[in-house]
């Protein structure tokens, strides 16, 4: 039985043939296409758009001849080189190379809420919004049973929000109203801890175990381990995030404010900045400065490229940031 | 009896809305108004307690929850009083205002369309500029402030568009009896009929208790007596102790 990692790979070879690149090469070893330029030039970290071309809807093919439909959680598969992303309304999940060939993976979610992708298994994890469960698809789009929350611990109006999962597999789940961070191991079994009103955003980057997870109430983000809950960051720049990923190589953590189109930045060390976005919605190009966002939501950290992935809802376009 | 409890089993009692139940009808909801309840010295101990209560929400699409919330832990010193507004249209935590003395005297009295406890009022609606806005009624002037809006355009597809209007705790297991007696009273919906717009009870809702503070519907003991009792006028009161 292949993986989604083969069939991704497969796929992707298949178009990069049909547009003509008779690529022989497998994608995942090329380079991500920037920081072109004349040697020695210094090239400014950009914001520039990967795939979509503003317009609702999801028609496959490359770059901006895609179209996506409000596309909100993203991850990606740093071996396999693809980014999937999820589109809530049209209960799909899109499959996005590097290159910016884009693809349906699967269709016909109930009521998807975010997703991971869990490199122990090369499989992505969805959450249901509606009864707290979380599936499994693999290849093809095939869904399998994962876990659920129990309805003991997950009363609606509960939302599981921005999810992650380590390299063994166990996944962590913020839920924003509830103020939890739920831990569901593969073997299912889910427990809670308590973060605080607006628990939202969640990676596990450290080998210690430790999760990172952001206190939108308290304006907070907050380590925790097995021996306590460490606050490392705080600002009111935190408090509207939307989800947030970690980038080990320069110790930093980049967050999504989906209402004011931005990309902050939170270092180990506590800074808090404003990373990219004019906090004016639109669909700009162009440097860190200058570039803006238009509802930006999921973000994942391409740890082979360097390069961030922003999924834009509201600009229907799926953005990244290179050169930084 | 306090006990620190490391598992989230949470609790609600209330209502949830139907959507297009403005008025029974289908019209399309455009806002809601309720009095919700508030302590004034409500405090609670333990590890980890969280009550939103009154806690509400608008059907069909409203951006927009107003939550009366109480909480301890967490980080905080003592216990924390405030009404939090969540978007689910944007990141879902949007703001908070302290019930402070400065809140009271804005915008808190006993009305005498109200349920006999200090209430403040609350409005979400969706304006010409399509934003949702969150208002608080202030005596000080007779007019309605507007704390918050959503985005232009947004529609939220939380629990398929039911809305709600409910008392809901998070850990507080042993902790019940420290929650104070907190409720909601006139609820009520506003479509957008141009025919008949008008402020309506909700006409399809269904009520339900669930949880560790409610007996019979919860899976941790202790149990605490529990006085729920919605009405016909779309107000309720809990009172776990």
């Amino acid at each position: 039985m292949m993986s989604l990692r083969t069939v991704a790979m497969a796929f992707t070879l298949t178009v990069l043939t049909a547009c003509g690149g008779g690529g022989a090469a497998s994608p995942s070893a090329q380079p991500t296409p920037v920081a072109t330029g004349t040697p020695g030039t210094v090239i400014p970290a950009t914001v520039q758009t990967l795939a979509g071309n503003g317009s609702a809807g999801n028609t496959n093919g490359s770059g901006r001849s895609a179209t996506f439909a409000a596309p909100t959680s993203i991850a990606i598969d740093v071996v396999g080189g693809v980014l999937y992303v999820l589109e809530p309304g049209a209960t799909e999940i899109r499959a996005v190379t590097r290159q910016g060939a884009v693809t349906t993976l699967a269709g016909g979610l109930s009521s998807p809420g975010s997703l991971t992708f869990d490199q122990n298994n090369a499989s992505l994890i969805v959450t249901n919004t509606a009864t707290s469960a979380l599936v499994r698809v693999t290849e093809g789009g095939v869904f399998s049973g994962y876990a659920q929350v129990p309805a003991s611990q997950a009363i609606p109006p509960t939302v599981l929000g921005q999810i992650t999962a380590d390299a063994s597999g166990t996944v962590y789940a913020t839920a924003n109203r509830a103020g939890d961070l739920f831990t569901i191991v593969p073997a299912g079994t889910v427990s809670s801890q308590a973060v605080g009103p607006g628990a939202q955003g969640v990676v596990a980057p450290s080998a210690d175990g430790s999760v990172y997870v952001v206190n939108q109430g308290a304006g907070a983000l907050q380590r925790i381990s097995a021996a306590a809950t460490t606050t490392i960051a705080s600002s009111p720049l935190l408090q509207p995030t939307q989800s947030m990923t970690f980038d080990p190589a320069d110790s930093t953590f980049y967050l999504t404010d989906t209402r004011d189109n931005r990309i902050i930045a939170a270092t180990m060390g506590g800074q808090v900045t404003v990373f990219a976005g004019t906090g004016t919605a639109a669909e700009t190009d162009g440097t860190l400065a200058m570039a803006s966002f238009n509802a930006p939501s999921g973000i994942a950290y391409d740890a082979s490229s360097g390069a961030l992935f922003v999924s834009d809802t509201n600009g229907n376009t799926i953005r990244e940031i290179v050169g930084f | 009896m306090n006990t620190v409890n490391t598992a989230d089993y949470g609790g609600q009692a209330g209502y949830i809305l139907n959507p297009g139940s403005a008025n029974g009808v289908g019209d399309v909801f455009v806002a809601m108004v309720a009095l919700n309840d508030v302590s004034m010295n409500a405090s609670q101990t333990g590890g980890y307690n969280l009550l939103y209560g009154p806690t509400t929400h608008g059907p069909n699409g409203n951006c927009l929850e107003l939550s009366t919330d109480y909480y301890n832990g967490y980080g905080s010193t003592g216990t924390i009083s405030q009404v939090q507004i969540w978007d689910f249209c944007a990141s879902g935590w949007a703001g908070a205002i302290p019930m402070d003395a400065s809140f009271f005297d804005k915008y808190v009295r006993v009305y005498s369309n109200g349920n006999g406890m200090p209430q403040y009022i609350a409005e979400m609606a969706e304006g010409p500029d399509t934003k949702w806005h969150a208002y608080l009624f202030n005596n000080d002037n007779g007019l309605y402030d507007d704390i918050y809006q959503s985005s232009a355009g947004a529609v939220s597809s939380v629990l398929n568009g039911e809305g709600w209007s409910i008392f809901e705790t998070h850990y507080s297991v042993g902790t019940c009896s420290t929650i104070p007696t907190t409720g909601e009273s006139g609820l009520r919906i506003h479509d957008s009929n141009t025919s008949h717009a008008d402020w309506y009870y909700p006409g399809a809702y269904y009520t339900y208790s669930y949880g560790d503070c409610f007996p019979g519907g919860g899976v941790v003991s202790p149990y605490y007596t529990v006085n729920y009792a919605p009405s016909p006028d779309m107000s309720w009161l809990v009172n776990t102790n």
